[in-house]
């Protein structure tokens, strides 16, 4: 291995920047037309979808449902359709064994004032069913692991709205769970209490070994800490896939001409291919990296001099506003791309 | 030396470690909210100002029997059987006591939405509220139970003959023993079922209390004979002051003063049992975490 050629070092590189192929029984989460109404109120419609290991953002608007979708994925409320599984556990037939896998920090303030911190943490521990003694021990680790080990035996009462937020994260943690559901785990911290949040979001994902899914209607959240993310708008999933896989999911390919390039595209859309005029340049539909063969063949026909060249890469962003927008059919188009058809 | 020292040294390794025991079941997790409700209504591990009322309530309970085997001791006089007599006197401590830790179990969990993290674990809510109405009946017990068992034994080691004295005496434990269960679960679940319906301390205690003595008047009053209407003496189950109190002076044959037969307290107890544990685990089931 270690006398490859050059060839071999690509296609080396090729394999590696391919997913990794994940098997059903990998998958952390797992639905299949989930859904769930309160009176006319569709909080989640018939949603399928699937979750990767490593850290899934679960991004969408205030309303657009995500907490009632953690609240089914640990079993706190029934689903009228449709049928989920979290760390391979129903969710429907065994609410009390999954719970024993899955951590969860909820978005509100949920903590006992008067409770000491390690205390509290210790008897959530206890609770999600570790013996005392390892509780205890579990939890003097975990508070240590999220910043608190100083203030363990402080009054939870006093603590800062970061602190506070790390408490809920060592609750969920304490317990060793193959899944964390964090429910905007962001709210309410200034700008570096952020920070410190979500760098520790990426170290349980990452370095931990944690599978985490991230509920936040922030972009930059997502971003910066998910491997993959699933957008939810209205209680539809408008779209779901790795970052990488959604954000290089585009469908035009920009290109601008010296001349007037009305040739070009006319020579394309009888190639086949959609083409727009965006200001003085063309943008043309993605189907394949055939597009750029056409496009070279188009040019070498009309003789026109292409200056520009490039494919679009949408961000994070631009998927998000395109649900929010209940454009659902540019999201799907764009970024639709089944984590289980990777 | 030092080179062994240095030789020795290590790195601790402070990683994160994950867990491959045992994961224990619902009995464990049960007997741990168990545990933890009677440290909290006892002020354990909790600020000296949550010690104050349940010890001193506590310690008033514990007085009459203190008082009893003291002058036993001091003055040589034996009261042969002081029980029923005792819990007319003393009943406000249960009362009171019972309406200060129900609150203090339930109502701060639901105000401060902790609910939402014990749901989310290998538990149900009814779990959860069986954790606390158990844990507020053993505390009530401490009061309502223990005293007397204390007694029973003083008086009994202090008599001429042991087991003479725990023969003779053998209905009386066994009705001080029903009678303090008795009075345990009637106060800890009217409590429970008022304190599930705030989530303020205040307002829960208040509330229980101002239950007990406005249900105590009303039924005074409807049961009253100068209101000469046939059939008043019934009103008097209204008054939950005296049910279970009433019942208890039944079973330790000291019926005097209670309009109706004594049996008439223990079914009406037992109804009032029934009636505010049903309500609790319906509120519990609807519950918003």
């Amino acid at each position: 291995m270690g006398r490859l050629n050059k060839k071999d070092e690509v296609l080396d590189v090729n394999a590696m920047l391919q997913e990794p192929q994940i098997t059903q029984d990998q998958l952390v989460v797992r639905t299949k037309d989930l859904s769930k109404h309160y009176g006319k109120i569709v909080a989640l419609d018939r949603a399928t979808f699937t979750m990767a290991p490593g850290c899934t953002g679960l991004l969408g608007p205030n309303g657009a449902g995500k907490s009632t979708l953690i609240k089914l994925l640990l079993g706190l409320l029934k689903p009228e359709q449709g049928e989920a599984m979290i760390a391979g556990c129903d969710v429907r037939s065994q609410p009390l064994e999954l719970r024993k896998l899955v951590g969860y920090l909820p978005e509100h303030d949920c903590l006992p004032t008067d409770w000491l911190a390690q205390d509290f943490v210790r008897y959530m521990g206890e609770l999600h069913g570790l013996p005392t003694r390892t509780a205890i021990q579990r939890a003097s680790d975990t508070l240590y692991h999220v910043g608190l080990g100083e203030e363990r035996y402080r009054a939870i009462g006093g603590f800062s709205t970061g602190m506070k937020q790390r408490v809920k994260l060592a609750q969920a943690l304490v317990h060793d769970p193959q899944v964390i559901l964090l429910d905007e785990p962001t709210n309410g911290l200034d700008p570096a209490g952020r920070d410190e949040m979500l760098a520790l979001i990426g170290r349980i994902a990452h370095e931990m070994g944690i599978n985490v899914i991230l509920s936040s209607h922030l972009l930059i959240d997502i971003e910066r800490v998910a491997d993959s993310v699933v957008i939810l708008n209205n209680g539809h999933i408008i779209a779901q896939g790795t970052l990488r896989e959604l954000m290089q999911a585009t469908p035009t390919v920009t290109v601008r001409t010296r001349a007037d390039a009305a040739p070009l595209a006319e020579a394309l859309r009888k190639r086949g291919y959609g083409v727009e005029t965006d200001g003085g340049a063309l943008q043309v539909e993605y189907r394949s990296e055939e597009v750029y063969d056409a496009i070279r063949d188009a040019a070498v026909e009309t003789k026109a001099a292409i200056v520009h060249l490039k494919r679009h890469v949408l961000s994070l962003e631009d998927i998000y506003l395109a649900g929010q927008e209940g454009n659902a059919a540019l999201a799907q188009q764009n970024g639709h791309i089944q984590a289980n058809q990777r | 030396m030092e080179n062994n020292v240095s030789a020795n040294a290590r790195i601790i390794d402070r990683g994160y470690q994950h867990y491959d025991g045992k994961r224990l079941g619902l009995g464990h997790s049960e007997w741990v909210m168990l545990r933890a409700a009677l440290l909290r209504g006892l002020g354990i591990r909790r600020n000296f100002r949550n010690k104050i009322m349940p010890w001193l309530l506590i310690a008033i309970a514990l007085l009459p029997p203190v008082v009893i085997l003291g002058i036993q001791i001091i003055v040589g006089l034996a009261l042969a059987s002081p029980y029923a007599n005792i819990y007319p006197r003393i009943d406000f401590v249960f009362i009171l006591f019972a309406g200060l830790v129900a609150a203090d179990l339930i109502c701060a969990d639901r105000r401060e939405r902790v609910l939402s993290l014990y749901f989310s674990a290998p538990i149900t809510r009814l779990h959860y509220i069986a954790a606390q109405v158990t844990g507020l009946v053993l505390l009530l017990l401490l009061l309502t139970l223990v005293p007397y068992v204390i007694l029973f034994s003083g008086q009994a080691l202090l008599a001429p003959a042991f087991a003479t004295f725990v023969s003779d005496h053998l209905s009386d434990l066994r009705s001080v023993l029903l009678g303090g269960v008795l009075i345990a679960f009637f106060y800890g679940s009217l409590a429970m079922a008022v304190s599930a319906f705030t989530d303020r301390r205040a307002y829960a205690t208040g509330g229980f209390l101002g239950l007990v003595l406005v249900s105590s008047t009303a039924g005074g009053i409807l049961a009253s004979p100068m209101l000469h209407f046939s059939g008043h003496e019934w009103f008097s189950l209204l008054d939950l002051f005296t049910m279970p109190i009433g019942a208890t002076r039944w079973m330790l044959g000291a019926t005097g003063g209670l309009p109706l037969d004594g049996s008439a307290y223990l079914w009406g107890s037992f109804a009032v049992i029934v009636i505010s544990l049903a309500l609790v685990g319906w509120r519990y089931l609807k519950v918003s975490d």
